[in-house]
């Protein structure tokens, strides 16, 4: 089921909503638990099971791990649960790469397995390694509840596309948070504002790449035009919703890390991943990288390390070499960047920022491309090679077309709307103006938003595949 | 306005929009078929344990509750109106304004699409015609974005181009040329299509070049029912109708219609007056979509017959050239497939016309 859907807004939301507020305090977890559960069965009926058992085995290795705590016992039993979590994650995500490239390496036929991706399994299972890790670190207690540990794996507006919350953020708000106007109303600004990003700005830019695809009259500017609007596209599409997932979250009394803080307008690639999928990064900051030494190793073994975490981080975008690629190109970026690239990026002023577009628009091509034979024709295309014309009679038509999207995307992408409301705000009249103004444009923004929806056809959420 | 308050608002009215629609959703009584779509809406889907376990229920759910969504029109309405004046769209759903016309952008150029229509010409020629004493023609009718689109800055078919490259692998067949007869004011507004009343011109030059001379006369007459063309409800904007005209005179009054739609012969008549009053008014014309339609002349001089390879454009061009025919079959191979045909029509040594636009046969994956 889609956030930005008729069913999850018309049927699924307003009646979880009406039970969750109805019954006592007590049932509450409950009621999420099993509005989570129909959730992810909307999508994929039958992976509820591996949800369950990967949940099952969570909870009574992490009772275990805690039993066991400062014994050998808890080291197996950590280790175990890595097993089953990457086991689990490299069967369904990972083993068609393997044997794909084992038979290319080998030169044998091994069949592939063609299983089906689980919905969300990548973000699920992050989730329970954090939760596990914890444990054996000492640093959250485990949850005797079942039901309690079950509603943070599984919890609806974070189960499929994240952010990543970890156990510790939320350990308390499970048994103990609480409702007030003021938070539902945030709430409720949050949600709305992430389903206009993904379905008036996101689904737009989406179906522009589409169009680029599909065209058979493709020119250099065309090129730029799709790398733009793909960043555009991606940041929108994940950033609405990681917005819609952290207003669902306020509605439900849960507070969830926030993913995303204008990457764009980074003055270095640092900079970009601090703040690009917040969670995910500081994910493999504290569960991988920092495990492994970190920086405060010898120089070829913080190298590796960075290496080792990207390729990682591509992977887990998805099984095939141009995320591998793509994970890498950024190590390679972030280790100049440590080495010496930064003090010069200091000295080129407002051209850091040029730099960091620019790279991180060729990251995005090589990131959306089936495989790298199209990643490099693209970025070939963008430069001009194969001898295509410069613009198109079709560029130019798309340009237009789609030209107010585009700049209200890039505005959007930038804190400039957010400052414009503040200093607004500052004012007497520009309050007064505003706080009649806010919750009409909310209700009219869900009224506009649902007639995208009745009358749309492209509606895909690009994190759904990771 | 306190936050508090404000805040207090926000969840109100927000509560309130959501359980409203919500409701609505709920119990409202469902529409069987869009009359502005023109097409069948989506049931509620069968509820078992089989369809929920395959997804079946789930995927059939989400195109029942965008079917049946409340104002649904309004909705799309709403949504075409946003696209066009705040994100100065061109196009809402490929449908664009131009010239007071509404129209739908056809592009680009399917050199696949022209192929299978070319192969599926050659088929009907190999089968049914080679070899007899029969003359093949072909015209083919640009749509209305020929004079639209590029004037007002859309992406446009080269028309040219597109002709050129089609008749080139239909060869064996005499082109007969109709464009520099048309302009956008030959097109209805809302529709695609052309109006009879401008197309005698086209109708004498066609027969012309068939050896046949027309020069009857006809009464001009308007069909009191507003015809609100394909694109109006595509396009979901609120539009003016347009009005049909159709031409009579008493060689037309006293043809003898016959479909063969349903494989036994129906009696039926050039102008269908319950069509016009169904869900496509252009339906008038021929009664819109048959597979098989003959029409037979009793007043023809002549004992010459003309069979038409056809789409919905030749339901309006058909009546015009009876005059100069004993009998013209009709045959629309979106609706029977052409291995039936020699089990319908007996291929001797009749005229043979391709009539065809050119977004079908862009588009022409519906053939037969």
């Amino acid at each position: 089921m889609l956030f930005s859907g008729i069913p999850f807004l018309f049927y699924f939301l307003t009646s979880v909503l009406i039970v969750y507020f109805i019954v006592p305090k007590c049932l509450k977890n409950t009621v999420l638990l099993l509005a989570s559960l129909i959730f992810y069965a909307w999508g994929e009926p039958k992976f509820v099971i591996i949800m369950l058992i990967s949940l099952l085995l969570g909870y009574i290795i992490g009772l275990l791990i805690e039993k066991y705590h400062g014994r050998t016992a808890s080291k197996w039993l950590l280790s175990l649960s890595v097993l089953i979590s990457i086991g689990l994650l490299g069967y369904f995500k990972y083993a068609d790469f393997m044997i794909a490239n084992f038979n290319a390496v080998t030169g044998l036929s091994v069949p592939l397995l063609r299983v089906a991706l689980p919905i969300g399994i990548s973000f699920y299972t992050f989730q329970l390694l954090s939760y596990t890790i914890d444990v054996y670190r000492g640093s959250v207690a485990a949850q005797k509840n079942p039901i309690s540990l079950a509603t943070y794996i599984a919890l609806f507006p974070q189960l499929i596309a994240g952010p990543i919350v970890r156990y510790s953020d939320i350990a308390t708000q499970l048994n103990h948070r609480t409702h007030s106007f003021d938070q539902a109303a945030l709430g409720i600004r949050r949600f709305i504002f992430g389903l206009a990003k993904k379905v008036l700005l996101a689904n737009a830019l989406g179906e522009l790449c589409d169009i680029f695809r599909a065209s058979g009259d493709k020119s250099v500017l065309f090129y730029w035009l799709y790398a733009i609007s793909f960043c555009l596209h991606v940041y929108f599409d994940f950033s609405g919703y990681s917005d819609m997932a952290i207003g669902l979250g306020k509605l439900f009394g849960f507070d969830f890390i926030e993913n995303f803080n204008y990457p764009y307008i980074s003055k270095s690639i640092t900079e970009f991943w601090r703040r690009w999928h917040i969670s995910l990064g500081s994910w493999f900051r504290d569960y991988v990288y920092i495990p492994m030494g970190g920086n405060r190793v010898p120089k070829y073994r913080w190298f590796f390390n960075i290496l080792t975490v990207w390729m990682l981080t591509g992977l887990w975008h998805g099984a095939s070499w141009n995320f591998v690629i793509w994970g890498l190109y950024f190590a390679v970026f972030l280790l100049l960047e440590k080495l010496f690239l930064a003090p010069l990026l200091e000295k080129i002023g407002a051209f850091r920022h040029v730099y960091v577009l620019f790279f991180v628009a060729i990251s995005f091509v090589i990131f959306n491309a089936v495989d790298m034979a199209q990643a490099f024709a693209d970025i070939g295309g963008m430069f001009g090679a194969g001898g295509i014309p410069f613009s198109s009679s079709e560029l130019l038509y798309y340009l237009r077309n789609y030209g107010v999207t585009l700049l209200l995307a890039v505005i959007g992408s930038t804190p400039l709307p957010q400052k414009l409301v503040r200093i607004v705000r500052t004012k007497k009249w520009g309050s007064a103006v505003l706080s009649v103004a806010e919750p009409l444009v909310l209700a009219g923004l869900l009224i506009v938003i649902t007639a995208y929806l009745v009358d749309g056809s492209f509606n895909p959420f690009l994190y759904f595949r990771f | 306005m306190r936050e508090k308050t404000k805040n207090i608002i926000v969840v109100i009215l927000l509560a309130a929009v959501l359980l409203t629609f919500s409701l609505w959703c709920w119990l409202r009584e469902t529409d069987d078929f869009s009359d502005s779509e023109r097409r069948v809406l989506a049931s509620f889907p069968e509820l078992s344990v089989e369809t929920l376990l395959s997804g079946d229920f789930m995927a059939k759910f989400e195109d029942y509750s965008l079917d049946q969504f409340p104002l649904r029109d309004k909705m799309r309405q709403l949504k075409a109106v946003t696209e066009f004046n705040l994100f100065l769209r061109r196009d809402n759903n490929d449908i664009f304004l131009a010239d007071g016309h509404v129209s739908k952008l056809e592009y680009p150029m399917s050199e696949a699409m022209l192929d299978n229509a070319a192969a599926k010409f050659q088929y009907l020629y190999d089968t049914y015609m080679a070899g007899k004493d029969m003359d093949i023609y072909l015209s083919i009718v640009p749509d209305k974005n020929a004079f639209l689109a590029k004037s007002n800055g859309y992406l446009s078919l080269d028309y040219d181009k597109f002709i050129e490259t089609f008749r080139s692998k239909v060869d064996y067949m005499e082109y007969i040329d109709i464009t520099d007869l048309l302009s956008a004011d030959d097109y209805y507004y809302t529709d695609s299509h052309w109006r009879q009343e401008n197309l005698l011109d086209i109708a004498q030059r066609i027969a012309g070049q068939m050896g046949v001379t027309l020069s009857a006369e006809y009464t001009e007459n308007i069909l009191d029912i507003p015809f609100y063309g394909v694109y109006c409800g595509q396009s979901a904007l609120n539009l003016k109708p347009d009005t049909i005209k159709y031409l009579t005179n008493d060689i037309l009054d006293n043809c003898i219609v016959t479909s063969y739609d349903t494989g036994k012969p129906v009696e039926k008549s050039v102008y269908n007056m319950e069509k016009a009053a169904g869900k496509d008014t252009y339906e008038l014309f021929m009664s819109g979509t048959d597979a098989l339609l003959v029409a037979e002349n009793p007043a023809a001089e002549t004992d010459r017959e003309l069979i038409i390879f056809r789409d919905s454009f030749g339901s309006s061009l058909a009546p015009l050239l009876m005059e100069g025919y004993a009998k013209v079959t009709l045959v629309d191979i979106r609706y029977v497939h052409s291995a039936m045909l020699g089990n319908l029509i007996e291929f001797e040594n009749q005229d043979v016309l391709f009539l065809y636009s050119t977004t079908l046969l862009n588009n022409s994956l519906a053939f037969k």
